[in-house]
C-alpha cells in the first residue's frame, strides 16, 4: 500500500502542477554554479546558484535531465550539466589522482556534446560547442577567484541575457547513454506484473532515485527497496526482481517520497525515525495540526512565506487542536463527498537500508477523533500558559530534570524509540507504550520534579489504560475534592503537609519534607505519613491561629472519608499520587495568593 | 461444495511479508492466499492435490507493531552442502552470533490475528476420489494433526487451527472491519509453472471477507 499511495500522490501532485516535482526522465540534483556564455561561445562569467538558508549558503535543487551519476571510475558525462571535472577539466579536490583524471573527463564531455551539434543545429548549442572546443583546463587559473566556494556541486549552462538554462531548452537525446559498456547497462529487460499498478510492464532491476532526507541515513541516498545480500533473495531472483515493480512506478514513488522528505514541514524527526505525512486532498489546517502535535511549528522553515502568515497558521492549528480536544470540530468534506484520507509513514535508517516503522492510513474524521482522544486524555489545568504539548516534549520529559542546563530535561536518557511509539499510539488510538508510565514515575521519584508535562503524561496513560481495559476511570483536569481514590488523596495530603512546613519554617529551609520523603511517601505511605503528621504538629504550633485553623480544616476535609494508609502503592497508584500532589499545589497557588511564602516556582 | 473446507486459524503474531519490503519486513494487512495455502498444506497435502483458496475472512482488527531482530545475511551455499554430504563431516551452520554474518532487520508485523480460510482442492493425478482426500483432511484437522506446524507468514509465528464443520457457527468478524476496504494489490501466489513469477490480485475486504480470484485471473 505504501508504494501505491506514493504513486497516487505523485499523480496528484503532477496533476496539480506542483513546481518542485521531478518530471519523468529527470532527477533532482544540487546545483551550485552556472557557466554563463556569450552568444559567440566565449565565457562571460561564473555565477553562483546558491541560496541562503538559515545563514548558510546551500546549493539549489534543480530538476536536470538524466539520472543521478552512478559511482565508479567510468566516464559518464551528463547532458548539459555535470561537476567541474567534466565541465572544466579541473577539480578543487586536492587528491592527485582526481586532478590527473579531470582533463580526460572534460574531453569525454566535449566529445559527447559535439557529437550532437548537428542534431540540434541551434545557435545556442553551437555557442556551447564553441566554448567547449576553445576551453583548456589550464584557463581555470584565471577564474579561480570566481569559482571559489561555488564549485563543490554541479553546474549548468546559460547564455548571457537569457533566462532559461541550456538544459531546459534542449531535450536529452534518447541514445545519450548508448556508449555505456554493456555490463553497466541493464540491457536485459524483464517484464512481469508490477505489484503497484497490477499491469504487465518492464520491471526495474534497481530502484532509483534513492531516497534522501531521512535523518541519520547516508546523505547520498538509500534505495527504498533493495535486496543486496544473498539471504534476501528468494526463488532464484536477484536484486529487485524479488519484488517486481514497474520502472514507471519506481520513478513515481521514489520521487514522491523524495519530494515529501524535502518539505521541511511535512517531515518530522521523532526519535530515531523520520515521519512524513500527506493527505489525498489539500487540508492545510489538519496537516499543520499533526505537524504541531509532532513538535514542528508550521511555517517555521518556509522562507518564502511572510512572517505574518506563519503566525496565522500557528494560531489556526492551535484553535483546531483546542477544538479537537473539546470535541467541537466539524470535519470538512471534500467536494466529492468522500472524507479526506491521511497517510503517515515513519522511516528509520538501518545500515544502508530504510525500515518502515510506522504506516497509518486514516480518514480525516478518524484521525481527528484519535487526535482529540489523545488531547483530552492529556488535558490538565495549569496556572501557566497552556501550550499544547507536543510528543517531543512528552518524550523528553522522561529525561532527567536539569534546572540550569541548556534544555529543561537531559536528552541523554530518553529512549529514541519512545517518541516513535508514542506517535503510533496517538495515531492508531492504541495504548501508550507500557514503559512510558513506568519511566515517568521512576523519573519523578529520582529527581522529584513534578512538572506539567510529566503529570499530563501520567494522567493520559492512566485514563487511556483504564479505558482500553473496559473500565474507564475519569481523572479530572483540575483538583477534584470529591475524589475518593486513596492514592490521589495521599498525594494531596503530602502537598498540604509540605505547604504547612514551608509556612511554619520559612523559605530558608535547607530541605523540605519533599526533598527527604517524597519518593518514599509515594511508594510506602503507611510508613512515612505517620512520621510526617508527627512533625506536622510542631509546624502547626509555630503558625498563627488563622493559618493553623486553615490547615486543620484542610486536613479534616481531606480525611472526611476515613482511610487507612496503604502499605504499598502500585505503579498506577503512584501515578495518581503525583497527580493529586500536583493538582493540590496548583489549586492552593491560585486560591491562597495572600500567603507570601508561596513558592510554587519549581513547578514551571 | 463437495471439495470445500473451512479452517479457522489464529495466532498471536503474523507476518505476511510484502515482496517489496522483504528486507525490512512489512506485513500485508491480511493473510495472503499463498500463506493460506501454506496453512492447509501443513495440515494435509499430497502431490496428487492442489489447494485453491476461495476466500479469506479476517476476524480480528488489524493492529501493527514493530520489532527488531538479529538475522543472518547469507545462505548456506550449495557447494558447501554438497561437500559436507560427500565427506560426511563439516561445518554448515551460520549463526547471528557471528558479527560478520549478523544483520539487524526491523519488521512491522500483525498482532492478535484470526482468519477463516475457505478453500477447495483440485485433483491433479491419481484416482478421482475427492471424498477420500476431503475425509482425510477433515479427520486430521479435527484431531489437530499436521505434517509441520502451520504458520502465519513466517515459520516462527505458529498458528492454531480448528476445523469449521458445515453445521457449526463460524466466528464473526470484529465490528471495526465492517464496511469496504481496499487493500491494494496483494500477492496471490508464486506461479511455479512460469518461471516462479509472483502474481498479484486486487484485494477488497467487505465486512472482513476477501474474495480470492483464481490464479489464472490474477495474471495481468
Amino acid at each position: 500500500m505504501i508504494l501505491q499511495r506514493l504513486v497516487e500522490h505523485y499523480d496528484r501532485l503532477e496533476g496539480a502542477g506542483e513546481g518542485k516535482l521531478v518530471p519523468p526522465g529527470f532527477s533532482s540534483q544540487k546545483v551550485s554554479f552556472c557557466i554563463v556564455l556569450e552568444r559567440d561561445g566565449s565565457l562571460n562569467s561564473f555565477s553562483s546558484m546558491q541560496r541562503e538558508e538559515n545563514g548558510k549558503w546551500r546549493p539549489s535543487q534543480l530538476a536536470l535531465p538524466g539520472n543521478t551519476k552512478s559511482s565508479g571510475s567510468g566516464e559518464n558525462p551528463c547532458f548539459l550539466w555535470d561537476r567541474t571535472n567534466y565541465l572544466l577539466g579541473w577539480t578543487s579536490d586536492p587528491d592527485l589522482k582526481k586532478i590527473t583524471r579531470a582533463p580526460k573527463l572534460f574531453e569525454a564531455f566535449t566529445r559527447r556534446h559535439l557529437r550532437y551539434q548537428a542534431h540540434f543545429a541551434d545557435a545556442r548549442y553551437d555557442a556551447l560547442c564553441c566554448f567547449l572546443k576553445a576551453w583548456n583546463p589550464a584557463l581555470v587559473e584565471q577564474h579561480l577567484q570566481q569559482l571559489e566556494g561555488i564549485s563543490r556541486d554541479c553546474g549548468v549552462f546559460r547564455i548571457a541575457g537569457e533566462q532559461a538554462y541550456l538544459h531546459q531548452l534542449f531535450p536529452m537525446p534518447g541514445d545519450w547513454d548508448a556508449e555505456k559498456p554493456k555490463s553497466k547497462r541493464s540491457s536485459v529487460t524483464t517484464s512481469g506484473q508490477c505489484l503497484v499498478t497490477g499491469q504487465s510492464s518492464e520491471i526495474a532491476r534497481l530502484h532509483k532515485p534513492e531516497i534522501k532526507g531521512v535523518f541519520n541515513a547516508p546523505p547520498r541516498g538509500v534505495p527504498f527497496v533493495s535486496m543486496d545480500k544473498a539471504a534476501y533473495s528468494s526463488y532464484g531472483k536477484d536484486q529487485s526482481h524479488n519484488a517486481p515493480v514497474g520502472t514507471v512506478a519506481v520513478f513515481k514513488y521514489a520521487n514522491a517520497l523524495n519530494h515529501l522528505l524535502s518539505l521541511r514541514e511535512r517531515r518530522v524527526g521523532l526519535g530515531d525515525a523520520t515521519i512524513v505525512f500527506w493527505a489525498d486532498h489539500s487540508e492545510p489546517a489538519l496537516e499543520d495540526c499533526v505537524a504541531m502535535l509532532f513538535g514542528n511549528l508550521p511555517g517555521a522553515a518556509d522562507e518564502d512565506a511572510p512572517p505574518g502568515e506563519d503566525k496565522q497558521r500557528v494560531d489556526e492549528a492551535r484553535v483546531l487542536l483546542t477544538q479537537l480536544r473539546d470535541g467541537t470540530r466539524n470535519a470538512p468534506v471534500k467536494p466529492d463527498g468522500e472524507p479526506t484520507k491521511f497517510y503517515i509513514l515513519g522511516l528509520s535508517p538501518n545500515a544502508s537500508r530504510l525500515s518502515v516503522r510506522l504506516w497509518i492510513e486514516a480518514s480525516a474524521p478518524e484521525l481527528e477523533r484519535r487526535l482529540g482522544e489523545h488531547l483530552s486524555d492529556l488535558a490538565l489545568k495549569s496556572n501557566f500558559d497552556e501550550r499544547p504539548l507536543s510528543l517531543r516534549m512528552l518524550a523528553n520529559a522522561t529525561g532527567r530534570y536539569q534546572p540550569s542546563g541548556k534544555t529543561k530535561f537531559d536528552p541523554k536518557n530518553v529512549s529514541p524509540q519512545l517518541v516513535g511509539e508514542l506517535a503510533r499510539s496517538v495515531l492508531t488510538g492504541a495504548a501508550y507504550p507500557q514503559s512510558f508510565l513506568a519511566t515517568m514515575v521512576r523519573r519523578i521519584r529520582s529527581d522529584s520534579y513534578v512538572g506539567f508535562e510529566r503529570v499530563s503524561a501520567m494522567k493520559a496513560c492512566l485514563v487511556r489504560n483504564s479505558r482500553l481495559r473496559g473500565a474507564p476511570q475519569e481523572i479530572s483536569v483540575e483538583l477534584d475534592t470529591q475524589q475518593t481514590d486513596v492514592a490521589y488523596r495521599c498525594g494531596r495530603l503530602f502537598a498540604l503537609l509540605e505547604k504547612a512546613q514551608i509556612a511554619a519554617l520559612g523559605k530558608e529551609l535547607n530541605s523540605t519534607i519533599k526533598d527527604k520523603f517524597f519518593a518514599a511517601a509515594s511508594a510506602t505511605p503507611a510508613l512515612i505519613f505517620p512520621r510526617l503528621f508527627r512533625v506536622n504538629t510542631h509546624h502547626l504550633a509555630k503558625l498563627k491561629q488563622g493559618s493553623r485553623s486553615f490547615y486543620v480544616n484542610a486536613f479534616g476535609e481531606l480525611m472526611s472519608e476515613p482511610f487507612i494508609f496503604p502499605r504499598q502503592l502500585s505503579l498506577e497508584q503512584q501515578g495518581r499520587f503525583f497527580i493529586g500532589y500536583f493538582q493540590e499545589r496548583q489549586y492552593r497557588a491560585v486560591a491562597e495568593k495572600t500567603i507570601s511564602e508561596e513558592t510554587v516556582d519549581t513547578d514551571e | 461444495m463437495a471439495r470445500g473446507v473451512r479452517l479457522h486459524c489464529w495466532g498471536d503474531w503474523a507476518l505476511f511479508t510484502r515482496p517489496e519490503m522483504k528486507v525490512e519486513r512489512v506485513s500485508y494487512d491480511a493473510m495472503t492466499p499463498s500463506a493460506a495455502r501454506g496453512v492447509l498444506e501443513a495440515v494435509y497435502w499430497k502431490p496428487e492435490i492442489r489447494w485453491v483458496i476461495d476466500s479469506i475472512t479476517v476476524l480480528q482488527p488489524i493492529h501493527f507493531t514493530s520489532v527488531r531482530r538479529n538475522e543472518v545475511k547469507d545462505k548456506i551455499s550449495q557447494d558447501t552442502a554438497a561437500r559436507v554430504m560427500k565427506t560426511g563431516s563439516g561445518k554448515l551452520g551460520i549463526t547471528a552470533a557471528d558479527p560478520d554474518m549478523r544483520q539487524q532487520r526491523a519488521a512491522l508485523l500483525l498482532r492478535e490475528v484470526g482468519y477463516i480460510i475457505d478453500a477447495h482442492f483440485k485433483i491433479l493425478s491419481g484416482p478421482e476420489n475427492a471424498a477420500k482426500h476431503l475425509d482425510q483432511f477433515n479427520r486430521r484437522a479435527r484431531r489437530g494433526a499436521c505434517f509441520t506446524r502451520p504458520y502465519l507468514g513466517c515459520r516462527e509465528f505458529a498458528a492454531h487451527f480448528a476445523l469449521l464443520e458445515s453445521d457449526s457457527v463460524a466466528p464473526e468478524p470484529h465490528e471495526s472491519l465492517r464496511g469496504e476496504r481496499d487493500l491494494g494489490w496483494m500477492l496471490h501466489d508464486i506461479d511455479f509453472t512460469h518461471d516462479k513469477q509472483a502474481r498479484f490480485f486486487r484485494a477488497h475486504m467487505r465486512d472482513g471477507l476477501i474474495a480470492v480470484p483464481g490464479l489464472d485471473e490474477a495474471t495481468a
